[in-house]
């Protein structure tokens, strides 16, 4: 998908490091356990072990979770495209399965970015298995 | 699924009618999962973000399933506009008997 970049220029390298250590070191990110994954065109991935921690009642992954993982792999890549403070204004989850172990992983996708908005999706898997798609809209601060 | 886009489809402000654009997504959807399924279902929910404005010009609707289960069945949508993506739309449908 063609990103369309309107509010600003590309970050420079040193901002997007801060941005990269703002997410990585995250209190919420880092007590939730996630790890960087990797960068692709049009957003990043993280990725999350699952453990016994991140069950809920029913010995499945909480849906807070999954929701957490794919918010920060969405701010994470709408703020390396637009280079701005930004955050999310809404947020919709499909949970399509039910996961007990294994290594969540999270891509986002950028579809627009605009001055004040950015609409972007993301998917979760686990292994070969989707497990939530997620569509979002960021709003841009500053 | 395609929609030539005419007069009658645009609101007071001389764009397409957001409605006009949920309800190509909303055809495109159930038919894909209707071919898929062969089974009578209807839209559960659906959440549209609109990117840009259309003013005239060729719609066209093209939809992918994302998950089917036994009873509902996850689907995206994108709408495009020439070159131009100016919809993309999140839904669930629930497959009826």
């Amino acid at each position: 998908m063609m990103v369309s970049v309107t509010s600003s220029p590309a970050p420079s390298e040193e901002a997007l490091a801060t941005i990269h250590r703002s997410f990585m070191t995250s209190p919420f990110n880092r007590l939730v356990g996630i790890e960087f994954g990797g960068y692709h065109e049009d957003g990043v991935s993280l990725r999350l072990p699952v453990g016994t921690e991140h069950q809920n009642g029913a010995g499945v992954v909480h849906g807070g979770v999954i929701l957490t993982l794919a918010d920060a792999a969405l701010g994470f890549g709408i703020a390396r495209t637009v280079g701005n403070r930004c955050t999310t204004a809404e947020l919709k989850i499909n949970y399509l399965r039910p996961v007990v172990e294994g290594v969540l992983e999270a891509r986002s996708h950028i579809i627009r970015a605009g001055r004040k908005l950015v609409v972007a999706r993301a998917e979760v898997h686990c292994g070969a298995k989707q497990v939530a798609e997620v569509l979002t809209t960021f709003a841009v601060l500053d | 699924m395609r929609l030539a886009v005419r007069e009658e489809h645009l609101n007071a402000a001389g764009v397409v009618h957001g409605g006009v654009t949920f309800t190509l997504a909303d055809s495109a959807l159930g038919y894909g999962i209707f071919k898929a399924t062969g089974r009578p279902c209807t839209t559960a929910e659906t959440k549209i973000n609109y990117l840009k404005p259309v003013a005239g010009g060729v719609l066209i609707a093209r939809s992918r399933i994302v998950r089917k289960g036994s009873r509902l069945v996850v689907a995206r949508a994108e709408v495009h506009c020439g070159d131009v993506h100016v919809a993309e739309v999140l839904s669930t449908f629930v497959i009826l008997g």
